[in-house]
């Protein structure tokens, strides 16, 4: 993730907010990620999400863009609270970015996090907490992952798409294609967004 | 009723881990399920299995072909882009293979889809499927004709009689024993010559991108689609898209779209709604990943590592 935002030059401060030091030695030593940590855009701060909030909050807001690893925070924690800390974390033109993943099963379709927590995950704590204007979704595909779709959740707090690109960029997989393609979401979504979780 | 497991409630419950045979990308998968149908029939072995979430899986030779959950993304997503890509009347269908009946059921959605021939080699798999699976294709609707015979000897039947389609679905296994041979000069010669002048056949497999080259799950075959591409042998055009299908894993799904006359099928001509497939996800299924468009496209140059 720290790999790709530092691609773009007008992106000129990073937070990395990693509690676990053993998994930044790992990027380091096997994953060829070291160079990105010493860019001098880049700050690492060993702290969970919780607390790494907090900190924000009270010493470098506002962030542009807030990426939501995939376990930040447990399904436990998310309360109205969290969802307020990170609105008050974001610029009011920012955005913060969460993923999950599709179960796309015979009688319900769900979000995995749904399926492992009976409390209220990140994506259904943003669209109680009123706290975000929008919530924009869409899907991208992992060549190793199994058993489901892997869907994107932004939050924004002005009602704002990201569904067109403002750049002018191409990776070795993303696209300005890819990009709009992204958010043409197969009928059934229609369903998981709104928490409904029967399939048509 | 299937149900999902939260983390509490899975102790008890004796793990069945079935291990998928498959290893031409080396990426397999492992499904917690239990067995409920296995036979060997004159050409491969055929197995049902009974899964939590993802109800009856149909099993070809130690492959997975499909879940009740999620078979319905595939065979939309192989029958609708052909047939709504072109405006099209009294279309006359051939499916290579489809035992499984998901193909003819999409297909037979369509009023003016008005004639449907199914060729499969393998009774038993019709068979299983419409006692395990119930995917309702419908053998008894008056536009189809169901076969049991090789697909490419039928192709070739055809061609000889004058017989033309306007759209060939080769719905056959990836790399199981009664499609091995499948991919050869004599199949491309016979799905040209029974292909109409404006017709468009659809074929698919598993695509995996792994340190700068892309792959078939079918390959090595004798025949390559990517050899297809870039001659004009058999077909003025080939047009690629892709979706996810959740248990077919190790890749993107891809779909090859030949035709003689080269025209684009990229765009819906008509609204229809399906469960997975609608105008803006068949629009979206053909942008391509940047690794995607250099293989097809010289012109494109990845930028290194």
């Amino acid at each position: 993730m720290l790999h790709e935002v530092l691609r773009h030059p007008f992106v000129t401060e990073v937070v990395l907010c990693e509690p676990d030091t053993a998994l930044i030695e790992v990027g380091t030593k096997y994953l060829g990620f070291s160079a990105d940590l010493g860019d001098p855009r880049v700050l690492h701060r060993q702290l969970a999400s919780e607390p790494a909030l907090e900190y924000s909050r009270k010493h470098d807001v506002p962030f542009d863009l807030i990426v939501a690893s995939p376990i930040m925070p447990s399904p436990a924690l998310v309360s109205s609270g969290f969802c307020h800390n990170l609105a008050a974390c974001l610029a009011h033109d920012g955005v913060c970015i969460d993923s999950d993943r599709v179960v796309l099963g015979l009688e319900e379709v769900r979000w995995y996090r749904d399926t492992q927590s009976s409390g209220s995950t990140l994506l259904r704590a943003i669209q109680a907490s009123g706290d975000f204007a929008r919530v924009e979704a869409y899907q991208t595909t992992s060549q190793v992952s199994a058993g489901g779709y892997i869907g994107f959740f932004l939050y924004s707090r002005t009602a704002c798409s990201y569904a067109e690109p403002a750049y002018d960029f191409s990776g070795r997989c993303y696209n300005a294609h890819l990009h709009r393609a992204a958010f043409a979401l197969p009928s059934f979504w229609v369903g998981l967004m709104s928490g409904g979780m029967h399939p048509c | 009723m299937l149900s999902f497991e939260s983390p509490s409630s899975s102790e008890g419950h004796a793990r069945e881990w079935w291990h998928e045979q498959t290893f031409a990308s080396g990426v397999s998968q492992a499904l917690d399920m239990r067995r409920i149908f296995a036979a060997r029939s004159e050409f491969q072995e055929i197995e049902v299995y009974e899964h939590r979430v993802y109800g009856r899986v149909l099993v070809l030779d130690g492959t997975v072909q499909l879940s009740q959950a999620d078979e319905f993304v595939y065979h939309e997503m192989a029958t609708h882009i052909p047939l709504l890509g072109r405006t099209r009347q009294n279309v006359k269908v051939l499916i290579i293979g489809g035992g499984d009946g998901g193909i003819l059921r999409e297909v037979l959605r369509h009023a003016w889809v008005t004639s449907v021939v199914m060729v499969e080699i393998d009774p038993l798999v019709v068979e299983v499927s419409n006692t395990y699976i119930r995917i309702q294709g419908d053998y008894g609707d008056r536009r189809v004709k169901l076969l049991f015979a090789d697909g490419i000897a039928y192709m070739e039947e055809a061609a000889r009689t004058g017989q033309k389609f306007d759209l060939i679905v080769v719905d056959a296994t990836d790399s199981t024993s009664p499609s091995k041979t499948l991919w050869s000069a004599r199949f491309y010669e016979s799905l040209s010559a029974c292909l109409t002048d404006q017709g468009v056949c659809v074929d698919s497999d598993i695509m995996t991108w792994a340190n700068g080259t892309a792959r078939l799950s079918r390959e090595p075959c004798e025949v390559s689609v990517f050899d297809v591409a870039r001659s004009s042998r058999y077909f003025a055009g080939v047009e690629s898209y892709f979706t996810r299908v959740p248990l077919y894993p190790g890749g993107y799904f891809a779909f090859f779209l030949y035709t003689k006359d080269g025209s684009s099928h990229a765009f819906a001509t008509q609204n229809y709604r399906g469960r997975y497939y609608n105008s803006a996800v068949h629009r979206a299924a053909f942008a391509l990943p940047t690794w995607w468009q250099a293989l097809v496209d010289p012109t494109i140059h990845l930028s290194e590592e």
